[in-house]
Order: structure tokens, then sequence, then C-alpha cells
């Protein structure tokens, strides 16, 4: 297994924050902020897509609590939460996490952007793109009967173990974000 | 709007305070349909609009209908609706803009450059190249020492939210540790009760929301 962060989940020596069945928290080694923790599910994913929707909805649900308990632990003044997907959005690891990142007043870190003037057309076609999608997607039924499936078929054993082949196809995915054929 | 003081604000009771914040959030209107907005998704709990300042076309702005000022507030069963639509969403992103990748972003709190009081996830299309650079976390290097303080420090919090060690519900072990530290305790203070304990539950109290606005006012 070449995966930093699969090393770290089973490495049992390693202190973990929070750990339960589906997911771990971590301390980021290398932290953004004093406090920099890290939530992912054990199961080894390259990018969000390939969360099932439980595993998703479980994952935040933690980072939640982790969040608060970090908040009140080192009486910060704020918290972001950050999950990067692809090279281009600055993930760096071909695993699923999201960073918890708690900020103080002038800490130096600024997660604001400089915003961009889009014309009051461009927003327009944006805007009826994004519904024609959504109209399509967001059947979460079917999504659901699709997460039932693919549990399923986990179940039916796959091999957990990253095979060299499959390093290649997550490269491949971090970097286009679409599945192999 | 009738001008409210300090002093208003400490004799209103939470329910108010909250009644308030939803009649001057700009979000819980738009969610109304009383400010316009470019809506991309709706549905019983949740709302994407797209952000009329995006950091790139195709910004998303989602979130839930009902007003929650941080995601601490928020319950769970939102959290999981949320961020299951909010992986969608991007998926659809990665569609409609042939975007190369995506970043979610929550803000909870003011010096966490959160802007308006009514819990939100930026979902936000990326390409290579797109000079969009605050999203590049720096890393440091941390020290042994300093990981082992945090963890020390935050681990106590931890099984106050979200129980204790591996198993998330284990009320035997809990009880137990339970009764260890009052056992503990009631050797420095005699006579302290167990029910002042915290409530496993982990809710969020007001004070907790007040902090993450120290610097905000209603006006």
């Amino acid at each position: 297994m070449t995966c930093d962060q699969c090393r770290i989940i089973r490495d049992e020596l390693s202190e973990k924050l929070y750990e339960d069945d589906k997911v771990i928290a971590v301390l980021n080694p290398e932290p953004a902020a004093v406090g920099h923790a890290l939530v992912m599910p054990k199961e080894h994913f390259p990018i969000i897509e390939n969360v099932p929707d439980s595993l998703i909805g479980h994952t935040f649900a933690v980072a939640n609590k982790i969040s608060m308990a970090i908040f009140e632990a080192l009486k910060m003044h704020g918290i972001n939460i950050i999950v990067s997907n692809g090279i281009a959005a600055g993930q760096q690891s071909a695993h699923f996490m999201v960073h918890i990142i708690p900020r103080k007043e002038d800490d130096g870190l600024d997660f604001a952007w400089q915003p961009k003037q889009l014309s009051h057309e461009e927003m327009a076609s944006i805007e009826l793109k994004l519904k024609e999608h959504c109209a399509d997607m967001m059947q979460t039924k079917h999504a659901q009967a699709e997460d039932a499936i693919s549990g399923l078929k986990k179940e039916a054993g796959r091999e957990k173990e990253a095979t060299p082949k499959d390093k290649d196809a997550e490269n491949y995915q971090l970097k286009h974000l679409v599945r192999m054929p | 709007m009738p001008q409210i003081t300090e002093e208003d604000l400490k004799n209103m009771s939470p329910e108010q305070i909250a009644q308030l914040q939803r009649e001057n959030c700009i979000f819980c209107h738009i969610v109304k349909g009383k400010v316009s907005s470019r809506k991309i998704y709706e549905d019983e709990k949740i709302i994407a609009i797209l952000d009329i300042n995006p950091a790139n076309p195709g910004h998303i702005l989602l979130m839930p209908k009902e007003h929650y000022a941080i995601m601490p507030l928020v319950p769970d069963d939102i959290i999981k609706h949320i961020f299951v639509a909010a992986k969608k969403i991007s998926h659809i992103l990665l569609k409609t803009f042939r975007a190369e990748g995506t970043n979610m972003l929550v803000a909870n709190g003011i010096p966490a450059g959160q802007k308006a009081q009514h819990f939100m996830v930026h979902i936000i299309p990326r390409k290579e190249g797109d000079s969009i650079g605050c999203f590049d976390i720096r890393k440091f290097e941390a020290k042994e020492e300093e990981l082992d303080r945090l963890m020390k420090e935050i681990k106590p919090h931890i099984g106050k939210f979200l129980g204790v060690g591996k198993e998330v519900i284990n009320m035997d072990k809990k009880e137990k540790e339970e009764t260890e530290t009052i056992a503990g305790s009631k050797k420095a203070a005699e006579g302290r009760t167990s029910g002042s304990k915290d409530n496993a539950g982990g809710n969020i109290d007001l004070d907790t929301v007040t902090t993450f606005f120290k610097k905000d006012h209603y006006k």
C-alpha cells in the first residue's frame, strides 16, 4: 500500500484524535495552523466522487463534532472546513479527507478569494446550464439505490489493497476527476 | 425595524434572539424568495444558489433552509443531507464546466472569513492555473512534542462530543469512566453530584455561538 493516509490509518501506534469503524481523525503532521486536523474514511477513496453517500454523511458529521471539540479545547475564534478535490483544487494526497483548520484573529491565514465580475448574461447562462444538470443528478432515491448496490459489491470481497495499476488509476482520477473506463 | 441595543439583547430569550437573527438574515430572505437569487437546486431541506461574487464561474452556495448561524448548530441529519448534495453538485460542476477540481469551504466565525450568519457550504469549480491561490493550504512541520501536547488538550473534549475511544457508544465504559472521574473529584470536592457532568449529547450552547460572532452586533 503506497498511500500515506492508509499507512497512518493502519498504524496502531500513532495516536488518533478519534476513531470508529468507518472514519478516523488525526492531527495533521504538516499543519496550516495549530490544531489542524484531518478526518478521513478508513477505506481508501481518492476523491469525494468515489465515496458512498452514507459515508459522506458520517464523515462530515464527525468532522463537525471534531471541529467543536477543537474549538472548545484550544479556545479558537473560528473554524474552516475545507475539502480539496483534485490536483487543480490543491489536493495533495490521493485519499479523500476533510481539513479542519482552527482559526484565530490575525493568524495570517486567508481563505478569501478575489471575486470575479460576471455579466448578467454570463450568470444567466451558468444558471441555466447548472439547473439542467441538477435536475438529472439530484434524484436522491436513485443515488441511494446505487449506493446500496456498491455497498453490496464491496461486501462481496473487493481487494482493499491498491495494486500498482489502481495507483495509476487514482492518479488519473485525481488529475482528471473521472472514472477509469 | 426598531434599533436594538445591547441591553435589549441581554433581556431577550434565546428564541427571541433566534427569531431576530432570522429576520435579519439575507439568506433566510433568499430562501423565502423575498430576495431574488439564481436558484439551481432546491428540496425540502436545502437550497443551492449561485454566488453573486464568485471565485470562479459556477461558484455555488449550498445551505439549509432553516437558519443556523454556524455548522456546530446544524443537526446531523441536515449535515448529512447537505454534504451528500455537495458531492453531487461538485460532480455537476465538473461535468458542466469541464472543471479539473472543486473546493468545498465552510467558514465558521468571522476570523474564519464567515460573512453572513447563515451556515453555508461554498462549492467552487477549479481549473489548473485559475490563479485562486487561497486554497493552497500552507504546510509547516509540526514538532512531535507540540502534536502530543495538542492531542492531550483536544482529546478530552472529543469524548464529550463523540463518545470515547473506538466505539462511539459504549455506555458501560462511559459509566465506568464517569464513576472513576467522579470518585477522583469527590476526594477533592465533597458532595458534587454526577448530574452536573457534561451532557454527552454534545449540544453546543448559545455561549459558543456568541464566541463565534463575538465581534458582531445586531442592528
